[in-house]
């Protein structure tokens, strides 16, 4: 899930996503590396928030957690 | 004569039943009050139950006493009664129907209200004076009461029977037990036999027995005919009229003493005529019994006190080994564990004192222990607390604990206040801390991340990075950077404190911004150096100067006045510095340049610029001054000196240089080649023509190491440079035959030293064959181009050799 889309921002769909499954964890991806916009997306029910460019390593490390 | 009295005395058995009750109910009050002493309750059931069995001995004592007393009085007074009878012989019963007879003639009505006045206990006369008067003088009547008179005093002590006996006061030393006799009858009026008339009475006339000129009311006659309200014996008379003898039951009081009456039948003829009543006196009697009941009172008084002491000595006997263990409980209490019980007992006390004992020796070692460990565990957690204490006041990080409410907990280290100066740190909210030196929207944002890090649920891989306040600097003024990191304490699965730590990295921060600035002037250094080094020095020397002399003119303050000159100065010094590729100059001056035409409006640009001009000036004149001993350093040790060393160490020759004296500033840097090539050819020749093995030199009686010694000098208007070395000197017999094989000379020419000096200047000179040519000698283009030289700089070299040494100076012009 991207935080900079057209047509709907990423924390919106985001957030209609939880309403309608609300099982499921969003890793939020993005560019954008202000700090205040992670904990935001965080509040918003994101389950992880991942800077880009994303490395395997990382991406593991938040996907172990939830296995 | 007879009343009798409600008197509430010792004979009141009711009034036992009270004082019993009394009793009982002062003891139970007292032994509600006292029910927290063992002692005194013992003591009190003690006292209750010996007063209470004292009591009731007493009681049944006292009473049976009572009724034996009263039933012997009472037979002894039926006795005198009975024998009394015997007096009354027919005639005395004729006399007492005939009194009967005439005095009912002779009465007055006594109708009901006539009976109805005479109250119980009172009288009245139903016969006139005259009437009773003539019953004093019959003869019967006289005879009737010496009878009842015989019977009376027939009771004293001191029997007198005379006959005729008067009534007379009694001698009070020996009253008769019996102190009235009488007889009377029923009449019909009353037939329920509570009135009666009196036919005779010891005491049939007014006698004013103690003699106190009056007739007092005891002193009152009972007269015949009297008729007597007798209501509170008439059982005992009704039992007298059917031929009983009776007697009162118990003692009758009244104001003249303590009486028991009896009640005799008189007979006749086998029907009872009349009533004879004696009165006892029954003082002695009751005395006894008031003697006996004050006895009884103190029997009970004294066991009372008796049992109230025995309790007490018994109850602390009793309770004091209980007062001994409850002690030695209170002294264990009190953490005295060698608190023992020692007593004298063998009953069930001592059983129980040794068990206490013997708790009391466990209670103890366990306690010890106990304490032992509270002790260990107190110091270990002092020490503890004393070390976080340490640590918390050393550590340079500001630690501290966070509730999920978000106050800080009363632990943290003394870094905190510094971080925070003057704020109340224990309890304080960490928002309210933040929020004077961070801004608002940091402050939503630490918010939102804390409430993430007290989720549990959250991992903590995923909030990695989230920190707002990871690196930050405090906008209240102060300029400090703060680092900060916050863990999770854990415990059941939950967040329950987050340990943060606060560092102040404003020195490390401050640190990278000095060496950034450090860097970019190394920077500028290098590029100057770059700048500088592609001037020729004595260009930048004269550019150099030229600013200095006109710096203290363009530093001044720029007004309307001089600003053109100072512009046309600065444009000036610009121009020089460009054409001499000084770019850093160029460009330092053109920022001046243009500061110094807006100074009008702010002048503070053009200081600036100024100063940075100077920096660059400054920095500039040190560079060229390093660059200038750096080239002088290089003339003096590295290309000359170093070159002839190189020769010998080439070849593997040591020798001894001596420059001691070899100033190289005396070298113009137009001949500096020159001479460097001259000396490297007289090097080689030294090499070619007088250099000894070491062992060669030892026979010759010199060091081994050859010694060659550099020396320039200025020397009148003129410099010297001299070459010197100590080696065997030129061969003049080997010059000789090269310069015959090359031409120069005939077989006879001589050849001296001077000679052979000419020779080895000679172009193509070697005297070595080209087998035998070096890199450094054998050429023979060598020392006639350094003459060249040397004779075209306008100079000249001389030489002077023997087998000792060989010399060769250069001489040039200043």
């Amino acid at each position: 899930m991207d935080i900079t889309m057209p047509e709907m921002d990423g924390l919106t769909s985001m957030k209609k996503m939880i309403q309608i499954l609300p099982e499921t964890k969003v890793i939020v991806v993005t560019a954008v590396s202000d700090p205040a916009v992670a904990l935001d997306a965080m509040e918003k029910g994101a389950y992880a928030v991942i800077h880009k460019p994303v490395t395997a390593a990382q991406m593991q490390e938040i996907m172990s957690t939830l296995v | 004569m007879m009343e009798s009295l409600s008197f509430a005395g010792p004979e009141n058995r009711v009034f036992w039943a009270v004082v019993l009750i009394a009793l009982i109910a002062v003891a139970i009050l007292v032994g509600v009050l006292s029910r927290k002493r063992f002692g005194m309750k013992l003591g009190l059931a003690f006292t209750l139950l010996s007063v209470t069995v004292t009591s009731v001995s007493v009681f049944f004592y006292y009473n049976a006493m009572y009724d034996s007393l009263y039933a012997s009085t009472t037979a002894r007074i039926k006795d005198i009664g009975r024998t009394g009878l015997f007096l009354f012989d027919d005639e005395i019963k004729e006399t007492i129907l005939r009194i009967h007879r005439e005095s009912e003639q002779k009465s007055k009505t006594r109708d009901a209200a006539f009976l109805s006045k005479i109250t119980r206990g009172n009288s009245d006369n139903s016969l006139s004076d005259e009437d009773i008067a003539a019953i004093l003088q019959d003869k019967g009547f006289i005879r009737l009461v010496q009878v009842l008179r015989k019977i009376k005093n027939g009771t004293r002590e001191h029997v007198v029977l005379t006959a005729p006996i008067p009534q007379e006061p009694l001698d009070p030393n020996d009253l008769p037990v019996i102190r009235y006799a009488n007889v009377f009858v029923p009449i019909p009026e009353s037939p329920s036999v509570e009135h009666v008339k009196w036919i005779a009475d010891t005491d049939c006339e007014r006698l004013d027995a103690n003699k106190n000129g009056k007739i007092d009311d005891d002193e009152q006659a009972s007269s015949p005919g009297m008729i007597y309200n007798y209501g509170d014996a008439s059982a005992e008379i009704k039992g007298a009229l059917a031929g009983e003898v009776t007697a009162t039951k118990g003692y009758i009081f009244d104001t003249y003493g303590v009486w028991v009456s009896a009640f005799f039948p008189i007979y006749h003829e086998g029907k009872v005529i009349a009533v004879h009543s004696m009165d006892l006196d029954a003082r002695r009697e009751v005395n006894l019994v008031r003697k006996l009941w004050f006895q009884s009172l103190g029997i009970i008084a004294l066991s009372f006190v008796l049992s109230i002491v025995f309790s007490i000595l018994m109850s602390k006997y009793l309770a004091r080994p209980i007062m001994q263990m409850s002690q030695a409980a209170r002294r264990i209490r009190a953490h005295d564990y060698s608190t023992r019980i020692t007593m004298r007992r063998k009953d069930e006390f001592a059983n129980l004192k040794d068990a206490f004992n013997e708790m009391a020796a466990e209670v103890g070692a366990y306690a010890q222990t106990l304490e032992q460990r509270v002790a260990e565990r107190t110091s270990e957690l002092e020490q503890a607390r004393k070390e976080t204490g340490r640590i918390l006041a050393t550590v340079s990080d500001a630690l501290f604990l966070l509730t999920p409410e978000g106050t800080l907990r009363g632990n943290y280290s003394r870094a905190m206040e510094d971080i925070f100066p003057g704020q109340r740190i224990a309890g304080a909210n960490l928002m309210d801390l933040l929020r004077p030196v961070i801004a608002p929207q940091t402050l939503l944002s630490v918010q939102t991340y804390l409430k993430l890090m007290f989720d549990s649920s959250r991992p903590d891989v995923t909030l990695k990075g989230l920190n707002p306040l990871a690196r930050i600097q405090f906008s209240d003024g102060s300029g400090i950077w703060v680092s900060s990191n916050f863990q999770r304490i854990h415990s059941d699965g939950k967040v329950t404190e987050l340990l943060g730590i606060f560092s102040d990295i404003t020195p490390q921060i401050r640190l990278q911004e000095e060496l950034g600035q450090e860097k970019r002037r190394s920077e500028i250094q290098t590029k100057l150096v770059l700048d500088l080094l592609r001037v020729a020095p004595k260009l930048l020397r004269m550019f150099l100067s030229e600013l200095e002399a006109d710096l203290p003119e363009v530093k001044q303050s720029i007004s309307d006045q001089n600003r053109l000159t100072v512009m046309r100065r600065l444009h000036t010094l610009k121009g020089n510095a460009a054409s001499l590729g000084l770019d850093m100059f160029a460009e330092a001056l053109h920022v001046a340049e243009e500061a110094a035409e807006k100074s009008s409006s702010d002048p503070t640009p053009y200081s600036a610029a100024i100063a940075t001009v100077e920096q660059i000036h400054k920095e500039s004149s040190a560079l060229s001054e390093k660059i200038r001993d750096a080239a002088t350093i290089q003339v003096d040790e590295n290309f000359i000196v170093q070159a002839i060393r190189g020769i010998f160490e080439r070849r593997g020759h040591k020798i001894d240089l001596v420059t001691t004296n070899f100033d190289a500033k005396l070298i113009a840097s137009k001949h500096e080649r020159m001479i460097r090539d001259a000396l490297i050819q007289f090097a080689r020749n030294t090499i070619a023509h007088g250099w000894e093995s070491p062992q060669e030199r030892e026979s010759n009686g010199k060091q081994s190491e050859m010694i060659i010694t550099l020396s320039p000098r200025e020397l009148n208007g003129h410099i010297e440079v001299t070459y010197s070395d100590d080696g065997k000197g030129l061969d003049v017999e080997k010059i000789r035959k090269r310069g015959i094989s090359l031409g120069l000379l005939s077989e006879t020419d001589p050849v001296d030293g001077a000679r052979a000096v000419e020779l080895i200047f000679h172009p193509g000179f070697s005297t070595r064959t080209s087998s035998e040519i070096s890199i450094d000698a054998g050429r023979g283009v060598g020392l006639d181009l350094v003459r060249a030289a040397v004779e075209e700089a306008g100079g000249h070299i001389r030489t002077a050799s023997n087998n000792q040494r060989t010399e060769f100076t250069i001489e040039l012009p200043v």
